[in-house]
């Protein structure tokens, strides 16, 4: 009678656990390396980074992949003017629902540094906004639209902030790109508005790696089967790294694309204690300009291995 | 379809809003039944049922997350089922009646009471599943919730069964703790 009632309380537990925990479509466990190729080609094509973030799912020890997560979205990018040499004109990115994705705007010029403007930006598609620390959408919808040049410094750095808020819970292509969102299950196409369509006026939020420092705190524990990466600083020349492949992804509240620094091979793990490793993330309480970082992974003992 | 694109069909009463929830839930609604049930047939039936329910249901519920309102109407729906299946095992029917007979001589414990404590139990069981660690919590929910199988959690996670069960192990440990810690005795 006591577990039975316990197992019915356990049923009422919040949402998001249940959300988290839930079985992945074992039909769609193959695609998971299609995720990588087509996150590879985009790298190598456009000599960029981009990044992504998954909520939940942790890599096999064997192959780096997915076991929680499954694709069910295809993000599209196009570049309206065609691009150049450096620029694929048309990324495809497949992600899951609980995931966002950010792809900053081609590279400028050879001395780009890094720091450089979005092209597309969609927020996890079915990802829950409770418990986030941030400035809520509602109360930035109060600020956000009041007018900048006739506020207060202190009025100003809250209107930005809540422009920012919304922003970035907001599914937006640049002025100058065509973005899609397409359900690959039922086909369903979503055409992105553009920038200045949802926010006239307001300035494009810009990759900015240089001005911020992350902390170990900033990413929380992260574990990489095994290893733990602790940021030892920010990276700014990230981006223009000409084809750095996705190596892996591990778990963590703000979860990444790890990038081995030179020569790393997709689908393989072959980081060691000591390795230095590139990572982008995202995630609900981080900014944009804490987008790249650099890490160094150190041995950490798994939650999964017994206790001594 | 988006959730809330489900949800307006509903809303609209249109029966397309079952055929998309059965499109896009179906196979998650299923095997949370089958663990419960393991019987394809009953299975069935309880997802039918569950989607009945979600039709009667909404409006006026606007359910934040479809999936896991209708996995929360499956699991109870698939549970009991499986209690009246065992109870008309043991008495042929007779039982479940004999023991609501003898509920009359139990000391009342009201409505409220039970109302009370069940939402202090969950908000300790939520309290406790937000300081475990997400891997730890996945494999806790996917057990007792979902009711998984250890084999099925360990292909998932891509661990060995006995990984998972020391996990689970440790993790009961803890939740009695905290039970006992927060006087509650179930």
């Amino acid at each position: 009678m006591k577990t039975e009632r316990l197992l019915n309380q356990i049923g009422e537990i919040d949402d998001r656990y249940i959300a988290e925990a839930a079985p992945a479509a074992k039909k769609e466990a193959k695609p998971r390396r299609i995720r990588w190729a087509a996150a590879a080609a985009c790298l190598c094509l456009a000599g960029i980074g981009l990044f992504a973030a998954i909520r939940g799912g942790r890599p096999s020890k064997a192959e780096g992949s997915f076991p929680t997560t499954s694709i069910s979205y295809r993000v599209e990018l196009t570049s309206d003017s065609g691009g150049d040499e450096q620029w694929d004109p048309a990324h495809v990115q497949l992600i899951t629902a609980d995931q966002g994705i950010c792809l900053p705007a081609s590279p400028k010029s050879p001395d780009d540094t890094g720091a450089g403007e979005v092209s597309l930006y969609v927020p996890p598609i079915e990802a829950p906004t409770e418990g986030s620390d941030e400035m809520s959408v509602e109360e930035a919808e109060e600020y956000a639209y009041l007018d900048l040049d006739s506020a207060t410094e202190e009025m100003k750095e809250k209107i930005l902030e809540a422009r920012r808020t919304i922003i970035f819970h907001s599914r937006w292509v640049a002025d100058g790109y065509s973005g899609n969102i397409v359900n690959v299950i039922t086909g369903e196409v979503e055409p992105l508005p553009t920038f200045s369509e949802l926010f006239p006026g307001w300035d494009l939020p810009v990759y900015d790696t240089s001005q911020e420092h992350v902390t170990q705190d900033g990413l929380g524990v992260n574990c990489l089967y095994g290893l733990e990466l602790t940021v030892v600083q920010v990276a700014d020349d990230f981006l223009r790294g000409a084809a750095r492949k996705p190596m892996n992804r591990f778990d963590a509240d703000q979860i990444i694309t790890v990038y081995p620094p030179e020569n790393g091979s997709m689908n393989t793990l072959d980081v060691k204690a000591g390795d230095s490793v590139f990572i982008s993330y995202f995630g609900k309480n981080c900014s944009m300009s804490d987008s790249v970082i650099r890490a160094e992974a150190i041995e950490h003992t798994s939650p999964f291995d017994p206790e001594p | 379809m988006e959730d809330s694109q489900i949800i307006a069909l509903y809303w609209d009463r249109s029966e397309e809003a079952i055929s998309e929830t059965a499109g896009k839930y179906g196979k998650y609604c299923l095997a949370i039944a089958r663990n419960i049930l393991n019987n394809d047939e009953d299975a069935e039936e309880c997802v039918s049922d569950a989607y009945l329910r979600v039709w009667n249901a909404i409006p006026p519920m606007r359910p934040n997350r479809l999936q896991t309102y209708l996995g929360r109407i499956v699991r109870n729906l698939s549970l009991n089922k499986r209690e009246k299946a065992s109870a008309e095992k043991r008495g042929a029917g007779q039982i479940p009646l004999i023991l609501d007979e003898l509920e009359e001589c139990i000391p009342n414990e009201t409505r409220e009471d039970v109302v009370t404590e069940a939402i202090l139990i969950r908000d300790v069981l939520d309290r406790f599943l937000a300081a475990l660690p997400p891997d730890a919590r996945k494999i806790f929910v996917r057990r007792y919730w979902y009711m998984s199988s250890l084999k099925e959690i360990a292909e998932e996670y891509r661990i060995s069964e006995g990984t998972a069960a020391v996990s689970l192990l440790r993790t009961r440990r803890k939740l009695k703790s905290v039970l006992e810690k927060e006087g509650i005795h179930l």
